[in-house]
């Protein structure tokens, strides 16, 4: 379970998962050794999901305000960034970027 | 179009996960209705969190089960906070059904007039484990500490059995430093530890009334400003106490902060204050990096070069969320300049 990557659970359908599963802990339906089962489940499946159900492509420009690379684990800070995907751009005043180095879903 | 696969990626998720716990969920034996109540209340929030709005597509299972009576919010920070703010509430509520060991003890105390106890509000801090049993532990510990407390709190007050505590000497004659509503109580809880041979003055205390008392209380002052250095030590020790005494019936800083000027106050405030000093430094030498920005992209990264000041980097497998709403994409080239 462990090879997975358990970053996205800070993704807004990760937060939902735990703020739920905090939920059934205080109110002692389920115990915190079950929410960790399920949220390594959440690992496996998001991994699965992102890289066999999401097909598109996005490019990026961006001011890069600071970075950081620990443990194989790169931290950028943008200013002004646009993203461009197929049919539409999104555009922000600063977005921070976490970024794991990549390995295929399952490999250790 | 990122957006439009966001919702059927999330629902695939979902599933998938409520699909591959269910053994988990056996294997613990819990009820396949918690698991279910799980599910709906794990798309619920994320209804709430809005970040697929304009996606028409995901279905009415996500807007029916708003039961959830959290007020809308935008990041999923907030929404973290919130729930974990609200969610002790059934935890609490057990606790204090049965905490009536403590109270009953004070009640059956002929001083009925204790300000409630100070360790009673603690429970709310988030107990862990659901299970009865560690609860029920905690509970145990608190139980001795609250009655350690109350009785110190009883025996200071001997002198005062079965009289409000919160009386204040109403005649103005008694103009101390760090007097307030408290101080003639507290003079009257003090004097007989200043000076030694009090416990015969406890005893005539008990029988006295209210006028009698104060006359007491003032002669005593004024004893203890005749004496040499008494002064000074009186109006130490009274603050200190008034301070504990503010804390207690629930009086703001400002209350109290009268009695601070001469150095009484010694745990709490202090502790806090050094803290949010140590705390703002760091904040302050980590610059931006750790900065809670609201717009956050958790990918992983195939490649990142640098050729001076420009960057290119090879992401993939990413969630981005942009200004309230969610993105995905399965591979990324950003190009930054620094």
């Amino acid at each position: 379970m462990s090879q997975y990557y358990e970053h996205y659970r800070k993704s807004s359908i990760g937060l939902a998962l735990i703020d739920s599963l905090d939920e059934l802990i205080q109110s002692g339906h389920i115990n915190p050794q079950l929410a960790m089962r399920v949220l390594a489940q959440f690992d496996m499946s998001i991994a699965e999901a992102l890289s066999s159900r999401v097909r598109n492509r996005a490019n990026f420009r961006a001011h890069l305000d600071n970075y950081r690379s620990l443990d194989d684990v790169w931290t950028f800070v943008l200013s002004n960034p646009t993203f461009r995907f197929e049919h539409d751009s999104v555009t922000a005043d600063k977005v921070k970027i976490v970024a794991c180095k990549a390995r295929v879903p399952g490999e250790a | 179009m990122a957006n439009s696969t966001v919702t059927a990626v999330y629902r695939f998720v979902i599933d998938d996960v409520i699909t591959n716990v269910r053994r988990d969920f056996e294997d613990m034996g819990v009820d396949e209705t918690i698991m279910h109540e799980l599910q709906r209340s794990w798309e619920a929030k994320l209804a709430q969190s809005k970040v697929t709005a304009n996606q028409p597509a995901e279905p009415a299972a996500a807007v029916e089960s708003y039961p959830f009576e959290e007020p809308a919010f935008e990041q999923p920070a907030t929404s973290s906070a919130q729930t974990s703010s609200s969610a002790p509430a059934p935890a609490p509520a057990a606790s204090t059904a049965s905490a009536p060991a403590p109270t009953a003890s004070v009640a059956t105390h002929p001083t009925t007039t204790l300000p409630p106890l100070p360790s009673l509000p603690l429970p709310p801090v988030p107990v862990a484990p659901p299970a009865s049993a560690p609860t029920y532990n905690y509970r145990v510990e608190q139980t001795p500490a609250a009655n350690l407390a109350n009785s110190t709190t009883l025996q200071g007050d001997h002198g005062n059995v079965g009289r409000p505590q919160q009386y204040a000497p109403s005649r103005g004659g008694i103009s101390l430093p760090g007097g307030g509503r408290n101080a003639g109580n507290s003079n009257n809880n003090n004097i007989p530890q200043h000076d030694g041979p009090a416990d015969a003055a406890t005893v005539e205390l008990e029988m006295m009334n209210r006028q009698e008392l104060d006359a007491y209380i003032e002669k005593k002052i004024q004893e203890g400003k005749d004496q040499e250095g008494g002064d000074m030590k009186f109006t130490l020790t009274m603050s200190d106490r008034a301070a504990r005494k503010m804390k207690r019936d629930g009086l703001g800083l400002e209350g109290f902060s009268i009695g601070q000027v001469d150095g009484g106050d010694d745990d709490d405030n202090n502790g806090t204050e050094d803290d949010t000093g140590l705390g703002s430094d760091l904040d302050d030498s980590d610059g931006d990096m750790d900065e809670e920005s609201d717009n956050i992209v958790l990918c992983q990264y195939d490649k990142v070069s640098r050729t001076k000041s420009k960057w290119k980097c090879v992401l993939k497998d990413g969630i981005m969320l942009i200004n309230g709403r969610d993105y995905l994409f399965h591979k990324a080239n950003g190009d930054f300049e620094w």
